[in-house]
């Protein structure tokens, strides 16, 4: 009986360390044969609304999410700009770079307040049940489903980090759920550090894009700037000189000279 | 460029620079430019044959005529100056001496009385110009005189464009703005800032794409 019940609890901890297992393998493989093709196709996208596209369509495919959004940090501001929101069942599909109504502006920022908190900490904020929570976070999410008939029951918001540990932006997502089942479900760890390896590609590939878009747009803002009023002084206090004309007299007759020769 | 004859003197006596290009040093320095300025040597006796060992075959020669290293001879310039008008007797009897199709003569970036009397005896003026707002104003003040000296030929070049910029978009700018042909925009290369003035750098890389635009801009100079 005793040797009956270790061996039970052998093939329960051998099970659990397979399960284990099994799942380490398939988040490697996952990193390996999506995120990391992800993330390379994301580092040449030239298009600022296809990358922008791509980092919220991405993600949600990963978690099998029904809603994603993505905000960025306004360099100027400091502040997190809405950029995209895309929530499937709802067939919303809305950008900052479209003129929208104001209530569909509203929308777009619906996962501000959770984004912010993301970006503020540096840390993933993963909320298993947004009515549970009390913070006032979620409130704007809430309003969101009042106004859609909606229910969001788990997000995930995970900060974009760049090169030098900055926050670049952030990237909310909102009901997750498993392969073969519909139901929402909250965002396992192990998705959420799929996400948060996907992220530092996402966030590596906007930097460099901004890097770019910098540049291109320095070499349109390349203005030569010449002060012709301060170049006729300076021209003239050289000509004016009694060697300059001479210079020039002895200059016309060596090249007549040389002409000649 | 090819099999010519090319002498390169350096004018910048205040801060010479190009010896350091094909490796002359203070030692192997022994006559300069300023020998030659205070009547102490002729002018071809200050000329070194630089010619790479690869150049040799193809029949050109290249000649430099340094300006002197020797921080003494750099302060006597600087405190006693030279009869400035020996440059030009000094510049036709090079070309003369050492039957060279081409001299070039690199002046100081600034304008003083040498960059001007080198500008005033060229057949062409080539400005080398970065693209920072720090040269943008000499340089017009540099075109602007050399029009006034009847300079036959102007050129611009523009130098060190980080490779991100659009080359043709700064070209048609900078034409815009100065009236000057652009007779080349050479790209900011790191291998040329690694290189650090250790070698010419088409010698070193002579398959370069920046050895190319090198050789093309060698073409549009002799055009």
């Amino acid at each position: 009986m005793s040797e009956h019940s270790v061996s039970s609890t052998d093939d329960f901890e051998l099970h659990a360390l397979l399960r284990l297992l099994d799942a380490e393998q398939s988040r490697a493989d996952v990193l390996m044969n999506v995120v990391i093709p992800i993330g390379v196709a994301m580092a040449y996208e030239s298009d600022w609304n296809r990358l922008m596209d791509r980092i919220v369509t991405d993600a949600k495919r990963l978690c099998r999410a029904d809603g994603g959004s993505v905000f960025i940090v306004d360099k100027a501001t400091q502040s997190l700009k809405p950029v995209i929101l895309k929530i499937d069942s709802l067939k919303i599909a809305l950008d900052a770079f479209s003129s929208h109504p104001a209530h569909q502006m509203l929308d777009l920022c619906c996962g501000a307040s959770i984004a912010e908190l993301a970006a503020k900490t540096g840390e993933s904020v993963n909320l298993p049940d947004v009515y549970a929570d009390t913070s006032g976070i979620c409130d704007p999410v809430e309003e969101f489903d009042r106004r859609h008939h909606y229910c969001t029951e788990t997000c995930l918001a995970v900060p974009l980090r760049g090169q030098n540990g900055h926050i670049v932006g952030v990237v909310c997502l909102m009901n997750a759920s498993r392969p073969g089942d519909s139901r929402v479900c909250p965002f396992e760890m192990g998705i959420q550090q799929v996400i948060e390896a996907l992220c530092l590609l996402a966030a590596a590939a906007l930097e460099s894009y901004v890097r770019q878009q910098e540049l291109k747009n320095h070499v349109r803002e390349l203005k030569i700037q010449i002060d012709e009023s301060q170049k006729g002084r300076q021209v003239s206090a050289i000509v004016e000189t009694d060697y300059f004309r001479s210079l020039q007299g002895r200059a016309r007759q060596l090249r007549e000279a040389i002409a000649r020769d | 460029m090819t099999g010519k004859r090319v002498g390169i003197i350096d004018t910048d006596i205040q801060s010479p620079g190009i010896h350091v290009l094909f490796g002359i040093e203070e030692q192997t320095m022994t006559l300069a430019l300023n020998d030659y300025l205070w009547g102490d040597c002729a002018i071809e006796q200050a000329a070194y044959d630089v010619t790479p060992p690869s150049v040799k075959p193809t029949g050109g020669s290249i000649y430099l005529i340094p300006s002197s290293i020797k921080s003494g001879e750099i302060a006597r310039v600087l405190r006693e100056g030279y009869d400035v008008s020996r440059l030009i007797d000094g510049l036709r009897q090079l070309v003369k001496q050492l039957r060279l199709d081409i001299l070039f003569i690199d002046t100081h970036p600034g304008l003083n009385e040498e960059t001007l009397l080198s500008m005033s005896i060229s057949d062409t003026l080539a400005v080398v110009m970065r693209p920072d707002s720090q040269d943008y104003q000499g340089s017009a003040v540099t075109i602007e005189l050399a029009r006034q000296l009847e300079v036959p030929r102007l050129l611009l070049i523009v130098n060190k464009l980080p490779a991100a910029f659009d080359a043709e978009a700064v070209k048609e700018r900078v034409v815009q703005a100065y009236g000057v042909p652009v007779a080349a925009v050479l790209p900011l290369h790191e291998d040329m800032v690694c290189l650090a003035s250790s070698d010419v750098f088409a010698v070193r890389f002579p398959d370069h794409p920046l050895t190319e635009q090198l050789k093309a801009l060698a073409q549009v100079v002799l055009s």
